[in-house]
């Protein structure tokens, strides 16, 4: 195995862990709380 | 370091330097390319090429010190196998024979070829006291470009077999060629003393590592173990353990729906559509709206889950719109019939689920009765859960778990 691979597996777990605790919390960098929507109706279809 | 002899390009009629005379056999014409025998006393052209287009991480002519010793850059070839690309530069001195430079990944090498072979077996060998041990796979390498002069005919398209062994630092290769074995001893060398001895053209190097430090993009030509391969079923393993994990921690699962109508051009005050129990200390709640078919309308929705025990209101926006119309191009729509909102870091307690909304027309309203007398709705099926998971982390956790092993690919094959 080589020294790459093994902090390649290091990042792994990190990420791994970081996504559970997420999860476990249920945080997002995607929801919508107190967000009002990007495209906004009033602003109408983007095709030209 | 004695001088070269002249000789005219037969391709071209420049002028050449034949650094290593009455040792060079093969020669690459700096000015268009073209391959020549300078073996015999008549230059006889191999091949014509028409322009020398191919650069190097050193300029043949070159001379410096390494390893104390002074070193004059006569030749250049380009190399690749599977995995890598490299550049391999022939040095050479009238009194101690050739040596090469070896540069892949931004690593140098330098090899002394052996005049003594190894003793052993396909994956261990002995050579002057101390056991090698096979590194990687056996690659098959080819020559891609050439340039300068050689002791034995060289020409793109080469090919050749190479096998490495290791013993600390020092690494041991065997190429095999049309039957002909040879070995070669290699020995990392400093850039720096690269750079210091012969100057250095940046520009040319085959590839350099991403980054130093925690990237450690491992040296030389075909010289790691690969771990490529690894890495990516690694990264795929954790996405699908990942996958599993997050959907178990979003659970249990409830949920509620209602149906509510939006006149066009109104609003209606919030309505309670049910109650949601989050379970877990937190939890994601998620609400989505279909409505039905409607053209050139937008919904904008409310959303409020109000804690039963505190009073507490959670806020978030919903949206609805879909378009559609026609243009030179032809017919065209746009938006959805759909929305999905979703509150998250919600905490376990039970939500009385309250939307509220305006719906409106594109490019204006229309009337809010029609001729008959009724007014345009938008109906809209409002269902709230608990117990769904995050997609878009997950897809950025797979994002991040991917991003170094294509980065290496990525890597490898950008020359090729």
């Amino acid at each position: 195995m080589t020294r790459r691979l093994i902090l390649f597996a290091i990042l792994c777990l990190a990420l791994l862990a970081s996504a559970l605790y997420a999860a476990f919390n249920a945080y997002s960098f995607y929801s919508d709380d107190e967000d009002r929507p990007s495209a906004s109706g009033h602003v109408g279809p983007t095709h030209k | 370091m004695s001088g070269g002899k002249a000789i005219t390009c037969p391709a071209c009629g420049g002028k050449i330097e034949v650094r290593a005379a009455g040792f060079t056999v093969n020669l690459a014409c700096q000015n268009c390319g073209s391959l020549l025998d300078v073996s015999l006393p008549e230059v006889v052209l191999i091949r014509r090429y028409k322009n020398a287009k191919d650069r190097f991480a050193l300029e043949i002519g070159k001379r410096g010190t390494v390893f104390g010793q002074e070193w004059e850059v006569v030749g250049a070839l380009r190399r690749k196998d599977q995995i890598t690309i490299w550049q391999e530069f022939l040095l050479f001195n009238p009194y101690l024979g050739y040596r090469w430079l070896l540069v892949a990944d931004g690593e140098w090498q330098f090899g002394t070829p052996l005049a003594d072979r190894p003793q052993g077996d396909r994956n261990r060998v002995f050579w002057r006291g101390e056991n090698f041990s096979r590194l990687g796979r056996d690659q098959p390498t080819s020559t891609t470009a050439v340039a300068g002069e050689f002791y034995w005919r060289v020409k793109a398209g080469d090919t050749a077999n190479a096998t490495l062994f290791q013993s600390g630092e020092t690494i041991l290769s065997r190429e095999v060629s049309d039957g002909e074995e040879n070995w070669t001893q290699l020995v990392p060398v400093d850039e720096t003393e690269i750079e210091n001895a012969f100057g250095l053209n940046r520009r040319s190097l085959p590839r350099r590592k991403a980054a130093q430090g925690l990237m450690q993009f491992k040296a030389a030509p075909g010289m790691e173990q690969d771990d490529l391969g690894r890495m990516f079923l690694l990264a795929m393993a954790i996405s699908l353990f990942a996958a599993i994990a997050m959907a178990l921690l979003a659970g249990p699962s409830t949920k509620t729906s209602s149906m509510i109508q939006v006149p066009v051009g109104g609003q209606i005050a919030p309505v309670k559509i049910g109650t949601i129990t989050v379970r877990r200390p937190w939890q994601f709640v998620t609400i989505d709206a279909d409505a039905n078919r409607f053209e050139n309308r937008w919904v904008d929705l409310e959303y409020n889950l109000v804690d039963r025990s505190s009073e507490q209101s959670i806020d978030a926006f919903g949206l609805v719109e879909h378009y559609a119309g026609t243009s030179s191009d032809g017919a065209w729509t746009e938006g959805s019939h759909h929305g999905d909102t979703m509150f998250g870091h919600v905490p376990r307690g039970t939500y009385d689920v309250y939307v509220s909304g305006s719906a409106h027309g594109w490019p204006v309203d229309p009337a809010v009765t029609d001729a008959w007398g009724s007014t345009e709705t938008i109906n809209l099926t409002i269902e709230a859960s608990t117990g769904a998971m995050s997609w878009g982390m997950w897809w950025t956790l797979v994002f991040a778990l991917f991003a170094w092993p294509v980065s290496i690919l990525w890597w490898r094959f950008r020359d090729k």
